[in-house]
């Protein structure tokens, strides 16, 4: 009869996964096990004799093991079997990452196990490193999304750690691979607006803008609530960042552009940026629902950097003018104020003027300024975005999805096959690529 | 809609300090205990790392104190011991002086309450706010404040002190040259008070300091005529490097690929 007692049950355990003769049959061994709810009550329970499992694996030669044992630790309501943060950061930078491999929902399971633990100790800036570790070490490279990212950056912004998420986020994701990471459509779109904030909260404005950008364009037959969440977000961003909006890629869902302009943002964006007056009222009439929706911040900073926008389009029709009138142009009647913006634009590069004395500002075109490192670091730059892009072609090119679809659209039109697909139309005959790079 | 938003997290200064004190506020009972546990087994994380921090501010590498100030800040146990803020003090001002305001706001933002309104935390900041808001005679005001503070014998670290005086120092030197900077290329001409109040010294200093740079100065009608401040070496030629040949190389090959 097998037994029943966890404790023994874990003893098998043990047995079996230090004397398999591979890492698939451990892997098999412990994912098969059954009845699932003993399993994981012997996976949080000591041995027989008492003592810890955990004291008899090595992380790096037993990453299964452990991994299985950690997230069942994590599991279970009693406080006194949840590891420590000591202990789970040590695996985090130890495992060996081809045997975590080897069950990626139990990877999951383990950064939601973390999160989950700091937020009820009430003390969320103890996952962000072990969550740094497993997010920076699992993937093969760091161009990889798995389900670790939207728990590591949701994790920083919880702890009021925004730079803490800095290091993942300076990698861009192009690569998705759904054996690697059991992600989900709602992955990518978390991921992304969480790190969108996170870059916001650091005033990190061209960043952010990319990365809201990414979250409202993904595709999908419906749009997400926090699509339009993320083009709130997006439309203040640009309106801090430029003074005004940008058209969103063509393959945005329409939708979500239908939804946003029946909301109070639309009037902002298009109240933007010399009716001060009205943004004013917006912002007074709409308070209770900017705050719930967290964006009183962005609206506020939108709000007190409208006068410079106003000021930077003088630059565009006069040599010089004077303080007095500058203000009046912009409506601020303070000249120590008018003095303070024109500095401030001044060392942010936005215009290139000069005050004197007597009160006058002369404009000038901004005079280039870069040296020959910073142009070789450019060029260097677009060389590997090339080669980046030639391969991601390349191997979407070859996909299987991409052949069926192209060989239906040559069957059935010349060169269109969808209004969501028009990205594909461009296909000339003898097969070059969409992006116009000849073979 | 597919999905429900999670609820944005906060983004104006106010929301932040609101959030931040919701949360330390309910657990303070559980920390306060191990506060107690920690203060009777010795030092704690914060005393034992600020050694490394003393070493780095020793060494003027300010960004090597905000790496070891952000990883301490992110391992140690307990948030209500004051000895907290031996590692978020240094913290803010290295931001400070690395010209990066919003890290040091957040640094700020995740203090206890009880933190957050000692007085130092208060000073730094409202010197966090002066700087970013570029209001130069308070920026001065605030800093000196802050230097008499920590200089009072009843200061609760004297190593803390002399580390915050550092790089207070250091700060406002750097604040003075970057503004000095900002004047070269911002002006054509600037009264003498004007630059009093920019750069916070008296005239003598700044007649000294402008002559070295340029600067002309017409003691009639207390005007200053910045000279822009030169670049090093920018746009000069410079010989061509290995380095340079290599890349070239490199290019070149790629392009024949």
């Amino acid at each position: 009869m097998a037994p029943t007692d966890p404790t023994q049950v874990m003893d098998t355990i043990l047995q079996q996964v230090t004397t398999a003769d591979s890492l698939i049959a451990v892997a098999n061994f412990l994912k098969n096990m059954n009845p699932k709810d003993l399993r994981e009550a012997a996976l949080a329970s000591p041995l027989s004799t008492g003592q810890d499992p955990l004291l008899l694996l090595s992380i790096p030669q037993n990453t299964l093991t452990v991994l299985y044992i950690l997230t069942a630790r994590l599991a279970v309501n009693n406080g006194q079997a949840a590891p420590t943060f000591e202990t789970l950061e040590n695996f985090c930078r130890t495992f060996d990452p081809e045997q975590a491999r080897l069950s990626p929902d139990r990877v999951t399971l383990l950064a939601k196990g973390i999160q989950r633990l700091a937020v009820s100790t009430n003390n969320p800036r103890s996952a962000i490193l072990p969550l740094h570790f497993l997010v920076t070490r699992y993937a093969p490279d760091p161009s990889y999304l798995t389900t670790i990212h939207p728990i590591f950056t949701v994790t920083c912004l919880q702890a009021t750690h925004p730079s803490a998420a800095l290091p993942v986020l300076n990698n861009p994701i192009t690569s998705i691979d759904t054996n690697l990471s059991d992600l989900t459509y709602n992955d990518n779109l978390i991921y992304h607006y969480t790190g969108g904030v996170a870059l916001a909260m650091l005033k990190r404005w061209a960043e952010a803008e990319e990365f809201f950008e990414i979250c409202v364009s993904a595709p999908g037959a419906v749009p997400a609530a926090l699509q339009l969440e993320a083009l709130k977000k997006l439309k203040l961003v640009q309106l801090i960042a430029k003074g005004k909006t940008a058209p969103l890629p063509k393959y945005t869902n329409q939708l979500l552009l239908r939804h946003f302009k029946a909301t109070p943002y639309h009037q902002f964006v298009n109240a933007y940026p010399h009716n001060v007056e009205a943004l004013r009222e917006i912002l007074s009439k709409e308070r209770n629902l900017f705050q719930s929706e967290k964006n009183v911040g962005l609206l506020r900073q939108a709000l007190d950097r409208a006068p410079r926008w106003a000021l930077k389009k003088l630059t565009a029709t006069y040599l010089s003018l004077n303080l007095a009138d500058i203000g009046k142009a912009v409506r601020i009647s303070d000249e120590g104020e008018v003095r303070a913006l024109l500095l401030d634009m001044i060392e942010s590069g936005d215009i290139s003027a000069a005050i004197s004395a007597d009160g006058s500002v002369t404009f000038s075109d901004p005079p280039p300024q870069f040296t020959r490192a910073q142009v070789d670091e450019v060029l260097k730059n677009v060389q590997e975005q090339s080669e980046l892009l030639e391969y991601l072609e390349k191997e979407m090119a070859r996909s299987k999805d991409f052949l069926s679809k192209a060989i239906k659209g040559r069957d059935d039109t010349v060169g269109f096959i969808g209004a969501d697909e028009d990205v594909f139309s461009q296909i000339a005959p003898h097969g070059a690529g969409i992006w116009g790079i000849d073979d | 809609m597919v999905l429900a938003p999670p609820t944005p997290p906060p983004l104006s200064t106010t929301e932040i300090q609101d959030a931040a004190r919701g949360e330390n506020s309910s657990s303070q009972t559980a920390i306060a205990q191990e506060t107690q546990t920690s203060g009777n087994n010795g030092p704690d994380t914060y005393h034992l790392r600020f050694p490394f921090i003393v070493e780095a501010v020793s060494a003027s590498d300010y960004p090597k104190v905000i790496q070891i100030a952000e990883e301490v800040d992110l391992t140690a146990v307990g948030n209500n011991q004051t000895s907290r803020l031996l590692i978020i003090a240094p913290l803010v001002l290295a931001y400070l002086i690395l010209d990066q305001s919003p890290p040091a706001r957040y640094a700020l933002a995740r203090l206890s309450e009880s933190h957050a309104t000692h007085p130092l935390s208060k000073l730094l900041a409202t010197l966090l706010n002066v700087t970013t808001n570029r209001n130069h005679s308070k920026v001065y005001a605030t800093a000196a404040t802050l230097v008499e503070l920590i200089s009072q014998p009843g200061f609760f670290d004297q190593d803390l002190a002399m580390v915050l005086t550092k790089l207070t120092t250091v700060f406002i030197e750097r604040f003075r040259l970057r503004t000095f900077e900002l004047l070269s290329r911002a002006y054509n001409s600037l009264t003498m008070a004007q630059a009093e109040n920019y750069l916070g010294v008296p005239s003598e200093t700044i007649l000294a300091e402008a002559s070295k740079n340029g600067w002309e100065y017409d003691s009639t009608s207390q005007i200053l005529k910045p000279r822009a401040f030169s670049q090093k070496s920018n746009n000069t030629t410079n010989f061509s490097s290995l380095s340079t040949f290599a890349f070239v190389a490199d290019s070149v090959g790629r392009l024949e690929a």
